[in-house]
């Protein structure tokens, strides 16, 4: 008798060709999120066993953050032999009554039609094992408190009593790469989540611009990616561009109801230089239609106009409530409501335009020296590669 | 490497070399509990007692007058919670300023919510408190005044022992506490009719995490922590002997020569304030009666944050006197106390000076700072109407 995880993913939407690829990611992403070895895991069909040799809280702790699983439940492997699935069945049982519990019931299922006795025969013969062990015990067929969980199958029998649900989603990897456009809020984080959770790989772009901000906000940012990382069960990469020469010059030579605007569209042009360079397939913002005066629905395609880039927006339809519980649950928000801001007030109109027409937008522009600033902001561009435990500088290729 | 320039001692100060040699030896060799009975506890016990009186010797009070703490905010809080619960049956009001510091505002507000009633006294345009003031504002059930030493925001020095014997002869029961942790080392401390001072070490060269409470003999307090019974039993806790041997090094090095050294931070303060003043805008917040290691100045219209950052940039590090521009953070209570207008408060720098500050450093920290005014002015005026009116 030995404990595994059972690690059940959903299947849906991964049927035909994506299969393979959504394992083999989905494992690879178990692997690295719990730093298990090879030897430790086993792939079965519709299932993934964990065979962890340490202690196994610690490799359900960290499950529970890799998207693609659906549920899991640590569960006692034991052979093909009824014995021994008595003996565990009155293991699980007595535990369950340490916790508490008085009614329980036994669901077994075989997928292993070799084994003599069917999934009806199971259940009844562990219930009496369980009952003439713990008669405190009580069987309960309709609302019992504990469900003992019980398959029969080709690789051996696995009893369990507890599904603790997953992240779900889909593994991280699958969809492709995204580039985030990470400020120091509470929106952008979880857009952030939002497109882990559909399998994206989420690197982010945080745009600094000293001495109108200071370290404590590009600190603060780190720390939120941090805390991204933890979700993607690797190092998330953080560009940090150097902003404030397009700031000066935007707030130079432009009015102050289109900065925020022109601002937006060099933040959109430089961090689609970023993916050209670091082959990301799309960038992706924490805005959401109304959100603020400046989030219109014309102010958004007046920033899209600046690039060519695929824009992902997943909170676009959120309220600002459900964006805050979900951060909350994420472990983003008590980060984002630091009070270092991520752009100066000298820089914040007091009216910003919230009805842009691109024509007037690219008319007022036109003064600008445009691949001069993008190149500006690259030039002196930091790279952080960020893990739940570490921060570190990635020496920059100077772009 | 680059020169760096700091400016930011009211916040905290390195560890002087002097400070750190007497308290070397008690973090491995003389690690001794003072409460063990053997020849260990007797080694650390004796330190503390060495420490305690040179302390008691500095400040001009009896040894068993001086109460080890982990700083400031701790003394603060013993002070006037123990003053206040120990005194509740006689009375329940308690005196305080607009301009203390959160650990003596946040502490009243605590007492306030177990029922007491705290007065917080007005300042005048120089951020002063006179004694007239404070006595019109006793009452019958007055337990307790506390009135800060030093500010330290902007400098300035209060008249305590005024204040403390204008109290006494109207009524000698009420117990005056002060908050010196700003005052040692930058101003002669005179503790004649104060019963309770705070000091703070890591503002005077010592680790952060040592300070003392002077609690003058026969005032009663209730202690903040139950344990072991130390320190006359109102700070229990094994003491933080390292700790406390540094504390009482560095307030030596603070009281040697004080007049001297006096006169060198006001020739630093006399070339600074040269400097600032021939700067475009600029506005000198502290008031003639101030230490001179404290200068508070505002640049209005451009944010107080942006220029200490362009400052950072040239390795100079200041404080924002009041925090920032934006609407998030709070705007400080000791400038607004003040009345100063809003856009200078929004741009209010602090900077502070400390016995390694050299005039070298106050040059390159008036060149450096005029650069960056210019610099930022013209932003500032790109952006003046959004930024003021705000």
């Amino acid at each position: 008798m030995r404990h595994a995880i059972l690690v059940r993913y959903d299947e849906i939407g991964i049927k035909g060709k994506n299969r393979p690829d959504f394992v083999r990611r989905l494992v690879a992403n178990i692997q690295r999120a719990t730093g298990l070895s090879k030897e430790e895991i086993q792939v079965e069909w519709g299932r993934i066993y964990l065979h962890p040799s340490g202690d196994p809280q610690g490799v359900c702790e960290r499950l529970s953050r890799v998207f693609g699983v659906k549920s899991f439940s640590v569960v006692l492997a034991v052979p093909h032999d009824l014995d021994c699935m008595r003996e565990a069945a009155v293991e699980l049982a007595r535990r369950a009554l340490a916790r508490g519990a008085r009614t329980f019931k036994i669901e077994a299922r075989r997928s292993f039609k070799a084994f003599p006795l069917n999934s009806m025969e199971i259940n009844r013969e562990l219930g009496h094992a369980v009952s003439q062990a713990l008669p405190e015990l009580r069987v309960e067929v309709r609302a019992p408190e504990v469900v003992l969980e019980v398959e029969v199958r080709k690789e051996g029998v696995f009893l369990g009593s507890e599904r603790i649900p997953g992240p779900g989603g889909l593994p991280v990897g699958v969809a492709g790469r995204a580039l985030l456009l990470l400020s120091g809020g509470i929106d952008s984080p979880v857009a952030g989540w939002m497109l882990m959770k559909r399998g994206v790989a989420v690197d982010a772009v945080y745009f600094h611009s000293p001495p109108y901000v200071g370290e404590k906000a590009k600190e603060k940012v780190l720390e939120l990616g941090r805390v991204l990382a933890r979700w993607r069960a690797e190092a998330l990469t953080i560009y940090v561009p150097h902003f404030t020469e397009i700031q000066v010059e935007v707030s130079r030579v432009t009015p102050p109801p289109l900065w925020t605007i022109l601002f937006r569209r060099f933040m959109h042009r430089v961090a689609e230089r970023i993916a050209q360079t670091y082959r990301y397939g799309a960038l992706a913002t924490g805005e959401s239609l109304g959100q603020v005066a400046s989030q219109t629905m014309k102010n958004l395609a007046c920033v899209d106009a600046a690039t060519r880039m695929l824009v992902l927006r997943p909170l676009v339809g959120w309220d600002k409530a459900e964006i805050v519980r979900l951060a909350r649950q994420i472990g983003t928000y008590e980060i984002s409501i630091l009070p270092y801001e991520d752009c100066c007030i000298l820089f914040a109109p007091r009216h910003p335009e919230t009805h842009a027409r691109l024509e007037r937008v690219e008319a007022i522009e036109a003064p600008l020296d445009v691949p001069r600033l993008v190149k500006s902001a690259l030039e002196r561009m930091e790279i952080f590669s960020v893990t739940e435990r570490d921060i570190s500088v990635v020496p920059s290729p100077s772009a | 490497m680059r020169r760096e320039v700091y400016l930011d001692n009211n916040a905290t100060t390195p560890v002087a070399p002097e400070v750190v040699e007497a308290m070397a030896s008690y973090w491995q060799d003389r690690f001794g509990n003072p409460s063990s009975l053997h020849r260990k506890g007797v080694e650390a016990e004796r330190a503390v007692r060495e420490s305690r009186a040179t302390i008691a010797r500095l400040l001009g009070v009896k040894e068993n007058e001086v109460i080890f703490t982990s700083g400031g905010t701790e003394g603060d809080n013993l002070a006037i919670k123990g003053v206040a619960r120990a005194l509740r049956r006689r009375g329940i009001h308690i005196i305080t300023t607009k301009i203390e510091h959160p650990a003596v505002l946040e502490s009243c507000r605590d007492l306030e919510a177990e029922g007491f009633r705290v007065t917080y006294l007005d300042v005048d345009a120089d951020g002063l408190v006179t004694p007239e003031a404070v006595e019109a504002a006793l009452t019958p059930g007055t337990i307790l005044v506390s009135i800060m030493h030093v500010n330290n925001e902007l400098g300035t020095i209060l008249p305590i022992s005024e204040i403390a014997e204008r109290v006494k002869r109207r009524n000698p029961e009420i117990v005056v506490h002060s908050d010196g942790v700003q005052a040692i080392g930058k101003t002669p401390v005179d503790l004649r009719g104060v019963d309770l001072y705070t000091i703070s070490g890591h503002k005077i060269h010592a680790p952060k995490g040592t300070g003392a409470l002077i609690v003058r003999e026969g005032v009663r307090l209730v202690p903040l922590f139950s344990g072991g019974g130390q320190e006359r039993g109102l700070r229990s806790g094994t003491e933080n002997v390292a700790g406390i041997v540094a504390l009482a090094r560095a307030l030596e090095l603070a009281c040697e020569n004080l007049e001297e050294r006096l006169a060198y931070f006001r020739t630093l303060r006399e070339r600074f304030l040269d400097g600032v003043r021939r700067i475009d805008r600029a506005r000198i917040n502290s008031p003639e009666r101030s230490v001179p290691t404290t200068v508070n100045v505002s640049f209005p219209g451009i944010p107080a944050e942006v220029l200490l950052h362009a400052l950072e940039e040239e390795g100079i590090f200041a404080s924002t006197g009041a925090a920032c521009a934006s609407r998030k953070r709070r705007r400080s209570h000791v400038l607004e106390a003040m009345r100063l207008p809003p856009e200078v408060i929004d741009s209010s720098l602090r900077f502070s000076f400390s016995r390694y500050t050299t005039v070298e450093d106050i040059e390159w920290a008036v060149h450096a700072l005029q650069h960056a005014v210019e610099r930022l002015a013209i932003e500032a005026s790109r952006a003046t109407l959004t930024f003021t009116r705000r």
